[in-house]
């Protein structure tokens, strides 16, 4: 149970995270959950849009000279209360899945909090995580949001 | 930098921006600072450098 993420390599100069975002949202593109990552001199947005979105999404990134692809992330749902995510992070540090990062949507449907973590092997961590009772939230809830 | 080399991890950008500097010092003997920057985004070199400046108010 994976979720599709679009990754975009951002120029670290004024006025390219408001370029990028302006780009998707002149087109209707909503971004549900958004996440950056800097270096010296560069970023890395990460996001996910609703999943018959991402195709158009990903076409207009490159059609506008942006170095743009999809790859997969596992969404997580977790309870809203202390100590729900570090019993995840708990069953991922025994199995041996390392987290590259994680990032949160920026509202959902859902009570609970909802996080996307981009795991180290993501098939080891989604067994991991579903034989230790941990839900796992769809593609198509993602799209319900 | 190009789609290829493109990945959503800072650390893997970094191993490949260190693979660069290193392979740059391995030919050419100098350590040079590298900057990834999107394809097309570097400007033509406009020719001969602009030695004279001309002030003249004709």
């Amino acid at each position: 149970m994976f979720i599709k993420q679009i990754s975009v390599f951002l120029e670290n100069r004024k006025g390219s995270l408001r370029e990028f975002t302006e780009l998707l949202g002149n087109e209707n593109i909503n971004l549900l959950a958004l996440s950056l990552a800097d270096a010296s001199g560069f970023g890395i947005a990460r996001c996910i849009v609703k999943s018959n979105d991402t195709d158009r999404a990903l076409a207009l990134l490159r059609e506008n000279g942006y170095i743009a692809r999809t790859n997969s992330v596992v969404c997580v749902r977790i309870p809203n209360r202390p100590m729900a995510f570090s019993s995840i992070l708990s069953v991922l540090e025994e199995n041996d899945v390392f987290l590259e990062y994680a990032y949160s949507f920026c509202q959902s449907t859902l009570s609970d909090a909802v996080i996307l973590i981009r795991p180290s092997d993501k098939d080891r961590c989604e067994k991991a995580l579903s034989e230790n009772g941990v839900t796992m939230v769809s593609q198509e809830e993602v799209d319900r949001f | 930098m190009t789609e290829d080399m493109f990945s959503d991890t800072v650390s893997h950008i970094e191993t490949l921006r260190k693979f660069i500097t290193d392979s740059i010092k391995s030919v050419v003997g100098i350590h040079a600072k590298i900057s990834l920057v999107p394809p097309k985004s570097i400007p033509r070199s406009e020719g001969k450098a602009k030695r004279v400046i001309d002030n003249r108010k004709i």
